[in-house]
């Protein structure tokens, strides 16, 4: 019974006690609360259950539009519709992810850490939509480490695949699929393009022009995220 | 014991001085060098990587040094131990073509063989600095200038001109051959350029400039193999005859100039070296790098903001647009508490806000956010949810103890335009104004927030003390109490009491040895005595008697020493990257024991400041004046600022007391640190961490501690300072 009394006090000593908010709270307090969380959140990544398809079970509950991301590293998540500014839908998750979308190509992204900043995703929107193949200019911008924005031009080439039904929370949707290979530009001169592309992104557009489902990258320490809309 | 015993011995124990110095070298920056190996994955991969660390904590093999540098910007920290030697250092990339070292060196068994020495162990504290002339490039080699130990002891001084050139299709293979003058000059002598002194002033800590390049020369040289981008191969020919150590002590045996080793990288923060030296011994050093600039979690990890919120159409009935709303008290009233409502939702807090029916302007306080641009992004996101459609000019003015420096102004429409555009950021600097601040328009409301408040907080905390020779590092843990009543947003009461828990610094028992009123140098007094301690109790007040002028008031016990009156004048105008202050104070000397009581020794003190913020990552500040103990002088910080807060910088002041007078170390100096803990957390926060390291406490020029002074209040506020990181507006 002492034992645990000196433990819980123990806590309570490390963490502090205080009457003002947390962001007042003094370094020691903020460092011992940072570490303690470090450990929580490896804690849990690691207890995390392993990654499931959303069923249509799941999706019939929800009457508004929906959407599934899953990054490459497993982090996943449904994200609602947080507000509709025409070209643009903003998207926010669970775990207060937000992401902007313009036709179904993601612009920009919060909260994931090196985030896409914003993207001007040029023509691209309006070939999708169109599902038809042709060159497009990218334009990214991130956040350095010292708040600096950093630039990236890509030109992109969009190719025409088959046509392929897939499963989206269990409805087969008809889709056709694309394909953006995307190199990058800059070197010496400006305007050089990269050997290989540096990211490949695909989109699988419904009859109706709604892009059901896309592989899209988010930037080279992010990777890439698979996004499924599940409700429209 | 046979001679191999006896060698492999010496070298398997971990002395207490390297177990001292491990504390002290792999504290912070080790911990900093774990939470930068997660981002090292993070980073993309380099070329080749980033060259290896000697002994020395400097960029080079062994023993000896190369001609390379560190990325810009990198801080370093390295320990090594060989021979009874252990030497911590931090080092930091100061600009692309110099870099500096700090440097704790312990040396054990000092008295073995000697015929006169109290130390058991013998501390040494130097500094570096290395400066490279040329870089590499086609035929040129990379050619750099170093200047090892220039001011102190003299133990490891010595100067050296070396060269650095890559072979092979990558350039793994890199050679190196340099001059070496003073310690570097005991083996191979090739040549002599003149006599050094050779003596050390007794107080150490001089710049002994005529003895620079003097003396002996000696050619010094070595080759490194990378093997593959984690494993490093080294040879080396050293030209260092570590007499004092091997002739004198007989710590080590010096039987070859050869050293030879590996280095091997664990990740892209870590470094682990191990060296057969001189024919002899093992040596081994662990290193820890990081680059302030890559900031863990890139941009950060906080929480999506929410959308600006849309006012209706213009075809929507009129009565929704009408300015009405403005000629109602109600109405205003349940907007002002809509404003802090939102502001409160983004950890911000409202003291006032003037709503006309055009414009609103908002003053509050930011307790959360370190880039003040996302405290306005999200200010001004959480105010288009609530301000009624007929406002257009949102206003936000960031107070700070009071002081309101700088108004930020832009169009609501502007607002709503560009938000999820590509170019949001520049966009929306173009089109917002910075301006001094203007008075509320229209009704005036006032938030509770402004209202007399206290709060308390109950935490724990840790004190360290460096360098003693009996105890390199020494700490306490306890708890401390403080509590702080806002009377007004301009006039507060704090205090603070510590208790130690657990700790020994009370365990110093050198007393002070000065010649100069004891304003420092009775830190151990303190410490033993102080407990529980009195830290401060002041009162402060904070006014702004005209535009770009702000003033301070502090009466009370002002810091750990002294307690008495500070007033403080600064002149900073919103866009500039100057500024002046002057300060003056009146104190006296507090009794040991921290409580309420105060010695006979009082002094008037007070400084002219000037704040020079550069355009290119740093910043500096001189400070001329009087200072505690009587003397007259200045003090020079230079400090290379970082956009995410990080700050590493370094000071030295000169007075008119004498290098005798002032004692051991000849004149202040240290290093500053300051790490933000948004830095290592990813979301805001305004804490960090600052560190300040004096390699030696002596009385003369000795500044007086204030809590909370002018420049650093609202500094953060300014036009520049916000613009810097302006890309967090949108976040």
């Amino acid at each position: 019974m002492t034992r645990i009394a000196l433990l819980v006090g123990l806590v309570v000593l490390l963490a502090g006690c205080s009457s003002d908010t947390s962001d007042r709270a003094s370094v020691s307090s903020q460092t011992i609360g940072l570490v303690a969380g470090t450990i929580e959140a490896r804690r849990q990544e690691r207890n995390a259950p392993p990654p499931a398809e959303p069923t249509q079970a799941i999706v019939s509950q929800i009457n508004e539009p929906l959407l599934f991301a899953r990054r490459d590293t497993g982090q996943q998540g449904g994200m609602l519709l947080e507000a509709d500014r025409p070209p643009y839908k903003v998207w926010r998750g669970v775990d207060n992810v937000g992401f902007v979308m313009q036709g179904g190509v993601l612009v920009s992204t919060r909260g994931l850490g090196p985030d896409l900043y914003s993207a001007d995703p040029g023509i691209l929107p309006d070939r999708l939509r169109r599902r038809e193949a042709g060159p497009v200019a990218r334009l990214h911008r991130r956040l350095d480490g010292v708040d600096t924005m950093v630039t990236r031009r890509y030109y992109c080439t969009l190719t025409l695949q088959e046509t392929e039904t897939i499963l989206i929370a269990e409805i087969p949707r008809s889709t056709r699929r694309l394909e953006e290979s995307c190199r990058a530009v800059g070197g010496a001169t400006g305007a050089d393009l990269s050997a290989e592309p540096v990211f490949e992104n695909v989109y699988w557009v419904g009859d109706d022009a709604t892009v059901w489902r896309s592989r899209q990258w988010l930037g080279p320490e992010l990777g890439y995220v698979r996004i499924d809309q599940l409700i429209k | 014991m046979t001679q191999l015993a006896r060698s492999r011995s010496r070298w398997l124990r971990l002395t207490g001085a390297a177990r001292s110095l491990a504390l002290l070298g792999l504290g912070l920056p080790g911990l900093l060098g774990l939470m930068a190996g997660s981002a090292a994955a993070q980073q993309q991969a380099e070329i080749l990587p980033r060259p290896t660390l000697n002994f020395y904590g400097a960029t080079g093999l062994v023993d000896m040094p190369t001609a390379e540098h560190q990325p810009d910007g990198y801080l370093s920290a390295t320990i090594s131990y060989f021979g009874q030697t252990t030497r911590s250092t931090v080092s930091f990339q100061i600009t692309p073509w110099l870099s500096g070292s700090f440097r704790y060196s312990g040396i054990d068994d000092w008295n073995t063989g000697a015929s006169t020495s109290t130390f058991p162990t013998f501390y040494d504290r130097s500094f570096d600095l290395r400066i490279r002339l040329m870089q590499e490039s086609g035929w040129r080699p990379t050619v750099t200038l170093g200047f090892q130990d220039f001011v102190g002891t003299g133990l490891y001084s010595a100067e050296y001109l070396v060269a650095t050139k890559g072979f092979g299709p990558q350039g793994q293979v890199k050679v190196t051959a340099g001059l070496g003058w003073g310690r570097l000059a005991g083996v191979n002598v090739i040549g002599s350029t003149g006599t050094r002194s050779g003596s050390t002033a007794s107080t150490g800590g001089q710049l002994n400039s005529t003895d620079w390049f003097r003396g002996d020369v000696s050619l010094f040289g070595g080759v490194e193999w990378l093997v593959n981008d984690r494993l490093s191969l080294k040879a080396e020919y050293s030209t260092d005859d570590y007499d004092e150590e091997t002739q004198v002590r007989s710590l080590f045996e010096r039987r070859s100039s050869v050293n030879l080793g590996f280095s091997y990288r664990i990740n892209n923060a870590t470094e682990l070296g191990g060296y057969y030296m001189y024919g002899d011994t093992v040596g081994l050093m662990l290193s820890f790098a990081t680059d302030p600039a890559a900031r863990p979690y890139g941009g950060g990890r906080d929480a999506a903001p929410r959308p600006v919120a849309q006012r209706p159409t213009r075809s929507a009935p009129a009565e929704v647009w009408s300015a009405g709303w403005a000629a109602s008290a109600a109405r205003t009233d349940t907007v002002a508490r809509g404003v802090e409502a939102a502001l409160a939702a983004e950890g911000l807090e409202l003291l006032s806000v003037g709503l006309a029916a055009d414009r609103v302007q908002v003053r509050f306080v930011n307790p959360r956010y370190d880039a003040t641009a996302q405290a306005l992004g999200r200010a001004a996101r959480g105010l288009s949810a609530v301000l009624p459609a007929s406002v257009e000019i949102i206003t936000l003015v960031p107070v700070s103890r009071g002081l309101a420096s700088t108004a930020v102004t832009f169009r609501r429409s502007d607002l709503e335009a560009l938000e999820n555009t590509p170019e949001a950021a520049e966009a929306m600097l173009a089109v917002t104004g910075f301006t001094q601040v203007p008075p509320l328009p229209g009704t005036v409301w006032e938030s509770e927030n402004s209202r007399p408040r206290f709060s308390w907080a109950l935490e724990p905390y840790t004190r360290v003390s460096y360098f003693d020779p009996d105890a390199p590092i020494r700490g306490d843990f306890g708890l401390r109490l403080r509590g702080s009543y806002r009377i007004t947003p301009n006039l507060y009461l704090a205090g603070s009491i510590r208790k130690r828990l657990f700790g020994n610094l009370d365990e110093n028992s050198r007393s002070s040895n000065s010649v100069l009123p004891r304003v420092r140098s009775d830190f151990a007094e303190y410490d033993k005595q102080g407990d529980p301690a009195l830290e401060t109790l002041t009162a402060a007040y904070y006014f702004q008697p005209r535009d770009a002028v702000y003033g301070r008031v502090t009466v009370g016990y002002l810091e750990q020493m002294f307690g008495g009156i500070s007033t403080e004048l600064l002149w900073m105008p919103v866009d500039s990257r100057v500024a002046f202050g002057g300060e003056l104070n009146w104190v006296r000397q507090r009794d040991f024991d921290m409580r309420f009581g105060f010695q006979d020794y009082s002094v008037l003190t007070g400084h002219l400041s000037a704040y020079w913020d550069l355009n290119n990552g740093f910043y500096t500040q001189v400070d001329a004046g009087r200072y505690l103990a009587g003397d007259y002088g200045a003090t020079l910080t230079v400090t290379r600022q970082f956009a995410n807060g990080w700050e590493i910088g370094a000071f030295a002041t000169l007075t008119d007391v004498s290098a005798e007078d002032f004692g051991e170390g000849s004149f202040d100096k240290g290093i500053l640190f300051t790490i933000p803990i948004s830095w290592l957390s990813g979301r805001p926060t305004r804490a960090e961490y600052s560190l300040l390291i004096r390699p030696v406490t002596r009385d003369g020029g000795a500044r007086l501690n204030v809590d909370d002074r002018l420049y650093e209040t609202i500094r953060d506020y300014g036009q520049i300072s916000t613009t810097e990181r302006w890309g967090r507006f949108w976040r």
